[in-house]
């Protein structure tokens, strides 16, 4: 009896070997030989952003750049042009271009939305000096309508009764007794900045149209998206100090490059660097000498290039300002002593028309 | 009771036994689609861009507009900071807006995707390689060349004309590529050419004969070991299968990226 509880103790031992080698051949039999190695390579979105920007015509360094038109076009082509007033509803109802619409920044998206803007030859933004009208139209550039344009000067050269907001602004600044000459060379490069889009995996146009529309909506707002040399004569904008910031001159090179024997000349910021339209926003150029953790100025000849360039650096994530007014404001005497390199960018009283404008709220 | 185990037994071998996947073959010829990419990054140059394509069935004639990838979003970035698109350009190239100016020592990421498939290369750019001393060793000719670490070299004869230095024929492949990082204590490189044709042993080349050494970075020597696997098999006694190895990585994606540095043309009597 004894003996045969041992064997069947033997018995189950060997049953039980037996059970766990038949279970792992079988689990290992089991298994498909499917190995595979997956990567999971994110494109970053700022690359993204900056790939669609190229890819959708490269914009800011495109002839078109800065897409404006003067006030004898306009009038001229009153027939032929699309005009939207983006002032606030009390300006436009004080005088407005005929047949201009009054379109505030944050319903731009929804009134392109609503219109087929092919239809029209041109489609012109209108403020009161063509400095947020710049930046609205690079956006809407970028955004995808290509026949939208700025009025130069906006309607500060329609008509002498809206004048004022540009003669008051114009002339030779005191803060150029801080400007210099010469080049400043600054090599070192900055990661583009950060952007994370919330549905990083949908398709990158809409990401971005998505951006620019917020963008949009934000506006061209005081200290945000601008700034002016405040107080007049201190280096300093909007009373925090220039070396605060990274200041760019946007414009030709004799524009940054001033001839020091030259006694119109009046120099360029301290620590300003050139960036020539074109060339030096390219993603092969300078693009990246920007940095990513500085508050940027940029200044034009007349604000509203640089408005352009803003609005495309805000949309890369940069925290860029334009310079309201620029070289008319900086150093007008210079502006009009070159003329011939700065046209259209002077305002001259002489281009002021009296072309006929409408009050009242209504378009029509 | 112990028959009553071998029952238990014989059914659980039997339900493991029907786990076997059986796989009806399919008569029909079927073919792995590739992305395949291609760049070749030579220091000193300008960037000339990166080929997208992807491979065809084999019993497809080659068709470039078939081949050719055209939905590519893709972009280099450079010493991990510098971000430069790429844009379709022609023949499944992309390129840059403007011109980007290859560098040694210069750090080379590819990131791109292709519907849902996502592609990333990396290379370094070598430096331009020396040819310390070189010298005709019957019917080729070795070179030694100043080694630097995470690079291999190639090198090729080459016939010039003495009066412009241009060359007039060279030879056109490697005869191996070699690691600098295999003996990290010699600070230069035994590399040879292959055969040079007897026509040009004869002492009317005497002053033509140079030797050109090339840099790669490391990732070539693998790919350069491997690239004839994978071939036909023409010959009975040579293996015919097993995997090249590419330095592009993504799901079925295969392709260099790849970095590399020519020297000068080095007179060797």
């Amino acid at each position: 009896m004894l003996k045969q509880i041992k064997n069947m103790k033997i018995n189950f031992q060997l049953l039980g070997i037996y059970l766990i080698i038949l279970f792992s051949i079988g689990i290992s039999g089991c298994l498909k030989d499917n190995v595979s190695t997956m990567y999971d390579i994110k494109l970053s979105d700022n690359a993204k952003v900056l790939y669609y920007l190229e890819e959708s015509g490269d914009y800011i360094n495109s002839s078109e750049m800065p897409s404006v038109v003067n006030v004898d076009e306009v009038y001229y082509n009153l027939n032929n042009y699309l005009v939207i007033d983006t002032r606030t509803k009390s300006e436009y109802a004080a005088g407005h271009i005929s047949g201009a619409v009054n379109i505030q920044n944050d319903s731009l998206i929804n009134f392109f939305n609503s219109i087929d803007a092919g239809k029209y030859q041109k489609i012109i933004l209108v403020n009161s000096d063509g400095q947020a009208s710049s930046y609205y139209t690079c956006l809407l550039r970028l955004y995808g309508i290509q026949n939208v344009y700025s009025l130069l000067f906006g309607m500060a050269q329609w008509n002498t009764n809206f004048s004022e907001i540009w003669t008051k602004n114009i002339g030779d600044s005191p803060v150029t007794q801080f400007f210099t000459f010469g080049n400043y060379i600054n090599d070192s490069l900055s990661n583009l900045p950060n952007i994370h889009f919330p549905n990083s995996n949908s398709a990158i146009q809409s990401n971005v149209k998505n951006r620019i529309a917020e963008i949009l909506q934000t506006g061209f707002v005081d200290n945000e998206t601008y700034v002016k040399v405040d107080p007049p004569g201190a280096l300093e904008f909007n009373g925090e100090e220039a070396s605060n910031f990274y200041i760019v001159c946007f414009g030709i090179r004799p524009f940054y490059n001033q001839n020091p024997m030259d006694p119109v000349s009046k120099g360029r910021f301290p620590n300003s660097v050139s960036f020539v339209p074109g060339e030096d926003l390219k993603s092969t150029n300078n693009l990246q000498l920007l940095p990513d953790n500085k508050k940027i100025v940029v200044y034009s000849y007349s604000g509203q290039m640089s408005a352009f360039v803003v609005a495309y650096l805000r949309v890369l994530g940069y925290d860029a300002r334009s310079l309201l007014y620029g070289g008319n404001m900086l150093f007008y005497s210079f502006m009009t002593a070159k003329i011939d390199a700065f046209t259209p960018f002077v305002f001259l009283a002489s281009d002021i028309k009296n072309y006929q404008y409408i009050t009242g709220s209504s378009s029509k | 009771m112990i028959k009553f185990y071998y029952i238990i037994l014989i059914f659980i071998s039997l339900l493991f036994i029907s786990c076997d996947d059986v796989s009806v073959v399919n008569p029909k010829l079927t073919t792995k689609e590739y992305i395949v990419v291609r760049s070749e990054l030579k220091a000193w140059t300008h960037f000339e861009g990166v080929s997208f394509t992807k491979t065809l069935p084999v019993n497809e004639p080659y068709d470039t507009n078939k081949a050719v990838l055209r939905n590519v979003t893709a972009y280099l970035k450079i010493n991990g900071i510098r971000i430069i698109p790429l844009h379709y350009y022609q023949g499944g190239i992309y390129k840059p807006y403007g011109n980007v100016f290859i560098t040694s020592g210069d750090i080379f990421e590819l990131f791109a995707k292709v519907d849902s498939t996502s592609i990333y290369g990396v290379t370094k750019i070598p430096n331009r390689p020396e040819v310390t001393s070189s010298s005709l060793s019957n019917k080729h000719i070795d070179a030694l060349i100043k080694s630097n670490p995470g690079e291999v070299y190639g090198a090729v004869w080459t016939i010039v004309n003495p009066s412009n230095n241009s060359s007039i024929a060279a030879a056109a492949d490697f005869l191996s590529i070699v690691s600098s990082t295999s003996n990290q204590t010699l600070t230069t490189t035994s590399v040879s050419t292959t055969d040079m044709p007897d026509q040009y042993l004869t002492d009317a080349y005497k002053d033509s004969r140079c030797v050109r050494a090339y840099a790669f970075d490391e990732p070539y020597l693998k790919y350069f070991n491997t690239k004839n696997n994978n071939q036909p098999v023409s010959n009975a006694f040579v293996q015919g299968g097993d995997q090249i190895v590419w330095n592009v990585k993504g799901n079925n994606v295969i392709g260099l990226f790849i970095g590399s540095a020519s020297g000068s043309y080095v007179k060797t009597n």
